[in-house]
């Protein structure tokens, strides 16, 4: 059975989070943002907690959140990357990352760098926006670039929440490493 | 993140390799956590 590192910044969050699974060995929680670098960041907590992240919310254009969740306060936390903290816990290969960052999916990849040069990371699945939600934060086509980069193809892509214009807002997306492609989904039979 | 059907599908994708890491990034209460420790 696989170790699940839980990477939560939010104190209170993180403190639901550990008692949920404090009996539970194969769960580890950590109280850290994941990042583009290791040190300490601002992060915006939202009157939703789901909807907190190190980037406020967006200042211009059309706003395509609910209006509720809004960013009630902000505090300092901790940041980490995923390379260096493999590194340090000795973690030389990952089955599955699960980005949900609100924003921050494309830097956290951006401290992964080593491990997916390496392909030391077999399917990424991770939240995207189509529209800004947060300030500055990339959408789509920065992460779907930045993986393609380094050799990950996306296999799956959903639209979660759409606007009332119509306009897809957001959604979850599947990458796989060449490596894991061809090991597995070339393996399979082709199409008749 | 709402994963149903996308996290279905990921855990196909590693079905057949005794996944031995698994990362979280973002876990909030811990919700996918659950469904990355049942299947």
């Amino acid at each position: 059975m696989a170790d699940i590192y839980c990477f939560e910044p939010d104190p209170d969050t993180f403190a639901s989070l550990a008692s949920r699974y404090s009996a539970e060995r194969r769960v580890k929680p950590v109280n850290a943002a994941v990042a583009a670098t290791a040190g300490t960041a601002d992060f915006h907590l939202c009157t939703e907690s789901a909807g907190s992240s190190l980037y406020p919310r967006n200042r211009s254009g059309r706003r395509y959140y609910y209006s509720q969740f809004v960013m009630r306060d902000s505090i300092t936390v901790t940041t980490l990357t995923l390379d260096r903290f493999c590194r340090e816990h000795g973690i030389e290969h990952l089955n599955l990352l699960k980005l949900d960052l609100q924003g921050g999916e494309h830097a956290a990849l951006s401290g992964a760098t080593a491990l997916l040069r390496a392909q030391a990371i077999d399917v990424v699945v991770s939240e995207f926006f189509i529209v800004p939600h947060y300030e500055n934060a990339p959408l789509l086509d920065s992460i779907w670039s930045l993986l393609r980069g380094h050799g990950y193809d996306m296999y799956d892509l959903q639209i979660v929440r759409y606007g009332s214009n119509g306009q897809a807002r957001w959604g979850d997306a599947i990458f796989v490493s060449s490596r894991h492609r061809e090991r597995y989904l070339d393996a399979l039979p082709p199409e008749p | 993140m709402n994963g149903e059907d996308i996290w279905t599908k990921a855990s196909r994708l590693l079905q057949d390799f005794s996944p031995q890491s698994i990362i979280d990034a973002g876990a909030n209460q811990g919700d996918m956590t659950q469904r990355m420790l049942a299947d």
